[in-house]
């Protein structure tokens, strides 16, 4: 099933924090934020009051978990030790189509669904039990300032979402943003979240770029370059705020030792 | 956009659930079959529809959610069949409406509706068929939401 155009509910919705898939422990993803603040710049005889946008505010608010100690992919593992630390995140909001089975891997394996990506603190992981259930809410802040940006949107496309990732040979791509090539560089956010093969095992994460969605080259520098897949790693990579990125974009993996990753990958456009 | 029921109950009609024949709209039969469990639907079919309107605009621009019931009756075996009556068949019909939710909840996509759960079960015991043949059976409920525009 392909990506439908319009409107989406919840149950589509996925949410990847750092390296891990935590949507099925989670039932509400709180308002993702992208604000200005807009300073005042008026005169005092000014008839009317306005401003100009100024520096950013992103956020992704509260998250409503479910208290689950799923060893090694719940989300009492992945965050109850995790407050007060910055969180790689992509919050997917799936557009009525099942991820990861929407579309046929590997040939389509770009999905340009919305993906609201970021770095962002977590300032708080709370037990509660007063919805009758024990929930576990989990209130986010805002860009975590230890890992600062040249980028101020938070909004891109997702790439992929999937497991068994391998060698993206004849994969399309999608035409992120609104229009053509643009020289306004980017940034991707990436997510393993599993993979086959041992500890310490290997694998680059990137992203190609291509002009008419057939021939792919690599986005110069938007790689991870080999990186240890074992680790649930996660990461944001930004390349030059002035460089070129064509049209399409695909996700691309080149094995190392790892037989295949189970990747989430985005890429935000600059602007 | 518009109104996919016809869609919708070809969708729950593809449903497999062992032991369970799930007829569409247009295959509701004037007398069940005593030898297979099968279900139908009620005369009331459709029950508890809405529209909200979710933005702006007139009836071929504005987006609008709409949400209906389904009613299904579960016709599992004929009154009396088998040695012990009623009872010797209670429990398998229990088992065959949970395996029903079973596959209802595990639906990923839903051709024809954008969600679709499970919304009740009443009247748990005999049940009348087309030809007013009572049955032991049940009648279930499936709440549909559609988008429009």
């Amino acid at each position: 099933m392909t990506v439908v155009a319009g409107r989406t509910v919840q149950k589509w919705a996925h949410l990847v924090v750092g390296g891990y898939d935590l949507t099925g422990y989670v039932n509400q993803i709180g308002a993702a934020m992208w604000e200005y603040d807009t300073p005042g710049l008026m005169a005092l005889d000014d008839a009317v009051q306005g401003g100009l946008p100024n520096e950013v505010t992103v956020s992704l608010g509260e998250v409503r978990g479910i208290f689950d100690n799923t060893a090694t992919s719940g989300l009492h593992v992945a965050l109850a030790a995790g407050a007060g630390s910055g969180y790689i995140i992509t919050a997917i909001a799936g557009m009525r189509a099942t991820i990861p089975n929407q579309v046929a891997y590997p040939d389509e394996g770009a999905v340009g669904i919305p993906a609201f990506c970021g770095r962002f603190n977590l300032l708080q992981y709370r037990q509660s039990g007063n919805d009758g259930i024990l929930s576990a809410p989990l209130k986010f802040g805002g860009w975590d300032a230890g890992g600062l940006i040249a980028y101020d949107q938070p909004w891109g496309s997702l790439l992929v979402h999937d497991d068994g990732c391998t060698l993206n040979a004849g994969g399309t791509g999608i035409a992120s943003g609104t229009g053509g090539q643009t020289t306004k560089g980017g940034y991707m956010v990436y997510h393993v979240w599993g993979y086959s093969g041992i500890a310490g095992d290997t694998a680059t994460i990137s992203v190609d770029d291509s002009a008419d969605n057939s021939s792919f080259l690599a986005l110069s520098g938007c790689t991870t370059g080999s990186i240890d897949v074992s680790t649930k790693p996660s990461g944001i990579v930004a390349i030059g705020k002035t460089a070129t990125v064509r049209q399409y974009v695909r996700w691309q993996v080149a094995l190392g030792t790892a037989s295949d990753v189970d990747l989430t990958l985005s890429f935000i456009r600059g602007r | 956009m518009a109104l996919a029921l016809a869609t919708v109950t070809n969708s729950i009609a593809a449903l497999s659930v062992t032991g369970l024949t799930i007829k569409d709209l247009d295959e509701i039969p004037a007398r069940a079959d005593g030898r297979q469990a099968t279900l139908i639907a009620l005369p009331s079919f459709v029950t508890a529809f809405a529209m909200e309107r979710d933005s702006f605009g007139g009836g071929s621009e504005a987006k609008m959610t709409v949400s209906y019931t389904l009613n299904y009756r579960l016709l599992y075996a004929p009154e009396g069949q088998g040695r012990a009556g009623t009872l010797e068949n209670y429990d398998n019909m229990v088992a065959l409406v949970m395996a029903f939710w079973d596959e209802v909840m595990a639906i990923d996509e839903f051709s024809g509706a954008v969600d679709i759960v499970p919304a009740g079960i009443s009247n748990m015991g005999l049940v009348n068929d087309p030809a007013d043949n009572q049955w032991i059976g049940c009648d279930v409920a499936l709440r549909c939401i559609e988008f429009v525009n």
